[in-house]
């Protein structure tokens, strides 16, 4: 069974862990941004250090090592045995009990006045209040003011280590700046032909080409890397879509054309179709159609013309499947003979006509952007290299961000990664044999000067002098004093003046 | 038999108490207000160290004085210190007697022969005079003619000294400072107790004092004193105290290191702890505490701290230095 009732001793642990509360609480409270900022210094440093530190990485190291120095502080700062008591003595005008206490029952031979001592003392420190004399007061106010504040510097710090880090490359930005400028420009040029030529194709083009101009851009908060990725990445996007467009069919081969002018030719009246179609002028072969339709309303031998053209054009054999449905069109209106038919077919076949026209326009023109995009590219430094978003080896440059270089491949847009072993050279061999010169100036023929700067010397005290003086003189002082008719009470301070100026030492 | 001491320790502590407020209400009878004047002299008397006092003329040094050797069962005797006065005159001196028709020299003892010495004016005699004081205050024995005398228990001088009227007069010498246990300021008296004083001093019946404590009493009381333990802490404290008063230690304060050129001997820190434990007593505990010693500082220190020129140029106390002393205190660790 054990005894539950107070002791000295008990009074001192209990003192001690309220110390230690206090202790724990004061340091938490007083310094506990300070342990954070030093905690987020330090994962900081890990993070430059390694590289890379992954969030939940972070957070627990930010932990143990916020935890590890509020501990290790406390520790540190914890008081022993005798300073409780001393501050339990001063905090409750103890007059040393405490201490006393402490001390005397160390002794072993102790006299009845020690015991005296231990037993009035040991009283008196039971019956103190230990949470009066060791009070745990939390600072409110600081309190209130610190936990939000490491709360918002713990979300921020977090936040700001999550994101890469920033590396800006000056010259790369400016010739992406200047990259995107010519794109622009080209996409105002293109714009503006799409609107004369009025193709919607070509008009959403350079929609995407100044989009495209824009996303290149050089922009704040991204690194080097990142915007030349984008870039990279973007350019090839609108590459893609213009080598799509120069490829795109124009409806009939000129192969086609030319048997169908070769049809038509034999006929005075689709002479000049013929000859347009021949030499692939599609617009000038919509304008003789058009001549003939128009001529074919008010004019039955016209109307006739046009009837023998659709016969002739209907017995052309196309290999293109929108030919072919065309001249089909063609001969079925033939053989129904009658003129709205005829005027129909021959207004598709004008349709199809501008169709291929603009096509081919468009065609034409995206293959001559593409020509001025790969111009442009020469100039973002990315051919050469292995790492690179070329035609064939964009995904996987992209994916894994190091690409193996191919001969077959065309030229990249990658950025190289390797360099030389021995970029320095050879090392200097210091074991290599030498032979030490000697290299002698000579006096030249001009005159010589010399001169003797005397300085003042260092500042010294001379001790020695003084006690001399001070031996000398202090006989003669002290002769004087007695033979001299001086007040009794001024010869008092006469000898202490000679006391106060004695040397020290 | 353990508690049996104890016991014993606890009435001897209490005896203690109530003999000294005896006492000390005793001379109050007489003497009006001054009371740590008066416990100071008691102090002194318990603790087997002597008094010096200084204050201006009127105050009741002397009165002081006399009171106390009214109260204790013990000789006294009192010296006016003059410049033309010689050790012999304190001392005693070889005279030729006759006996049986034979002469020799026999010693006639002066009036140090006492147990309570009143030094009056003791800085108006002459260093040589003022050291024929020094062997008997320490040593308790004088030397004349090559054979010492023992001087009775107990034995305790009161010296007095006047602040002003310095002209002809001879300061004392730093080594006899050094064996006054205290030094005491006596100050004026309240508004209070000059009316207290005038009713006492002019009317018929003059207060007298009886004796109240022995010889034999005052012995058992100071071996009492000598008997109440100090914790080594404390101990500690007193010495850091002592040592604050040395320029040259670690321990000093600004002021020490600035004005003054000597501090307190060893026997400031044994003054310091004895009155210690006179004030424990009094407070009705078993052991010294630091306030204890705290409470002793002044006086115990005050002549022991031999202040530089720029001090004694700048007007500086040695009790200011002192309670820089104890303002500073001991380094708090918690």
């Amino acid at each position: 069974m054990s005894d539950l009732s107070p002791t000295p001793e008990s009074a001192l642990s209990r003192a001690q862990h309220r110390i230690l509360l206090h202790r724990m609480l004061e340091i938490f409270f007083r310094f506990a941004l300070g342990f954070w900022t030093l905690t987020v210094l330090a994962c900081a440093a890990i993070r430059f250090a390694s590289g890379h530190l992954p969030a939940p990485m972070y957070g627990w190291a930010a932990l143990a090592l916020f935890l590890l120095g509020w501990m290790g502080w406390t520790a540190a700062v914890f008081p022993g045995r005798i300073e409780v008591a001393r501050k339990l003595d001063r905090v409750a005008a103890f007059q040393d009990r405490f201490v006393t206490y402490l001390e005397f029952k160390s002794i072993r031979a102790r006299t009845p006045w020690h015991d005296l001592a231990l037993r009035q003392n040991a009283s008196e420190i039971i019956r103190m209040d230990v949470s009066r004399c060791c009070p745990i007061r939390i600072p409110r106010r600081t309190a209130w003011l610190v936990l939000p504040l490491i709360c918002f510097l713990n979300l921020w710090i977090y936040d700001a280590l999550s994101r890469p880090v920033l590396v800006r490359d000056p010259e790369l930005e400016k010739v992406l700046a200047a990259k995107s400028e010519e794109l622009r420009k080209l996409s105002d040029q293109i714009y503006r032909e799409a609107e004369t030529k009025k193709i919607d194709e070509l008009r959403k083009l350079a929609d995407e080409m100044k989009k495209t101009a824009e996303l290149i851009k050089p922009q704040e908060g991204k690194s080097a890397e990142e915007m030349k990725k984008n870039a990279l990445l973007e350019w090839s996007r609108l590459e893609s879509k213009l080598t799509e467009l120069s490829k795109a069919a124009p409806g009939a081969s000129a192969a086609e054309l030319k048997r169908l002018a070769e049809t038509l030719e034999q006929d005075p009246a689709t002479a000049e179709l013929a000859k347009m179609l021949k030499q692939e002028n599609l617009a000038g072969a919509m304008q003789a159609l058009q001549s003939m339709m128009d001529q074919a309303q008010n004019n039955p031998g016209a109307a006739q013309e046009l009837r023998e053209m659709a016969q002739r054009m209907g017995q052309a054999q196309m290999s293109s499947e929108q030919m072919a449905e065309m001249m089909k069109q063609m001969r079925q209106a033939a053989s129904s003979g009658q003129s709205p038919q005829l005027q129909q077919a021959a207004q598709s076949f004008s349709k199809m006509l501008s169709g291929m026209e603009k096509s081919r326009q468009q065609s034409q023109l995206a293959a001559s952007s593409l020509g001025a995009m790969q111009m442009m590219k020469s100039g973002l430094g990315m051919q050469k290299g292995s790492m690179g978003v070329g035609e064939k080896g964009e995904q996987k440059a992209m994916g894994s961000g190091r690409g193996q270089s191919n001969p077959d491949q065309k030229d990249g847009l990658g950025i190289g990664s390797e360099a030389a072993e021995n970029i320095f050279g050879d090392r200097t061999k210091m074991d290599a044999q030498h032979s030490p010169a000697k290299v002698e100036g000579q006096i030249g023929e001009g005159q010589s000067f010399e001169n003797i700067l005397r300085g003042t010397a260092e500042a010294s005290t001379s001790t020695v002098e003084y006690r001399e003086l001070f031996n000398n003189y202090t006989p003669e002082a002290e002769e004087a004093i007695i033979k001299e008719n001086i007040p009794i009470g001024s010869k008092y301070y006469i000898k202490r003046y000679f006391e106060s100026i004695r040397p020290q030492n | 038999m353990a508690n049996e001491n104890i016991q014993g320790v606890e009435q001897e502590a209490a005896t203690f108490q109530s003999r000294f407020k005896l006492l000390k209400d005793e001379m109050q009878k007489v003497i009006v207000g001054q009371s740590e004047i008066i416990e100071g002299v008691l102090m002194a008397l318990f603790s087997q160290g002597h008094v010096l006092l200084e204050g201006v003329p009127g105050l009741g040094k002397t009165m002081l004085v006399r009171t106390l050797s009214q109260a204790v069962h013990l000789d006294f005797s009192r010296i006016q210190f003059t410049p033309d006065m010689m050790p012999a005159d304190i001392i005693g001196t070889n005279l030729i007697a006759e006996n049986e028709g034979k002469k020799h020299f026999e010693f006639q003892p002066g009036p140090l022969f006492a147990h309570i010495l009143l030094a009056d004016e003791i800085n108006r005699a002459t260093p040589k005079t003022q050291s024929a004081l020094l062997e008997a205050m320490q040593e308790k024995h004088v030397t004349v003619g090559g054979h010492s005398y023992a001087l009775d228990e107990p034995f305790l001088v009161l010296a007095t000294q006047n602040p002003l009227e310095m002209e002809g007069t001879y300061p004392l010498p730093e080594a006899q400072l050094d064996r006054f246990f205290f030094k005491l300021l006596v100050k004026y008296p309240a508004r209070d107790e000059m009316n207290t004083i005038l009713d006492r001093t002019t009317e018929k019946t003059i207060p007298t004092v009886e004796r109240v404590l022995d010889r034999g009493q005052i012995i058992a009381m100071r071996e009492t004193v000598r008997g109440i333990p100090i914790a080594r802490e404390v101990q500690d404290y007193a010495i850091h105290i002592a040592m604050a008063t040395h320029p040259e230690s670690e321990d000093a304060a600004p002021m020490t290191k600035n004005y003054v050129r000597y501090g307190a001997s060893p026997r400031g820190a044994q003054a310091l702890i004895l009155a210690g434990k006179i004030y424990a007593l009094l407070d009705g505990r078993f052991h010294v505490s630091k306030q204890d010693v705290e409470r002793a500082a002044l006086a115990a220190l005050r002549h022991r701290i031999i202040l530089n020129f720029e001090g004694e140029a700048e007007g500086i106390t040695t009790d200011q230095i002192i309670s820089e002393i104890l303002k500073l205190g001991e380094k708090a660790t918690v």
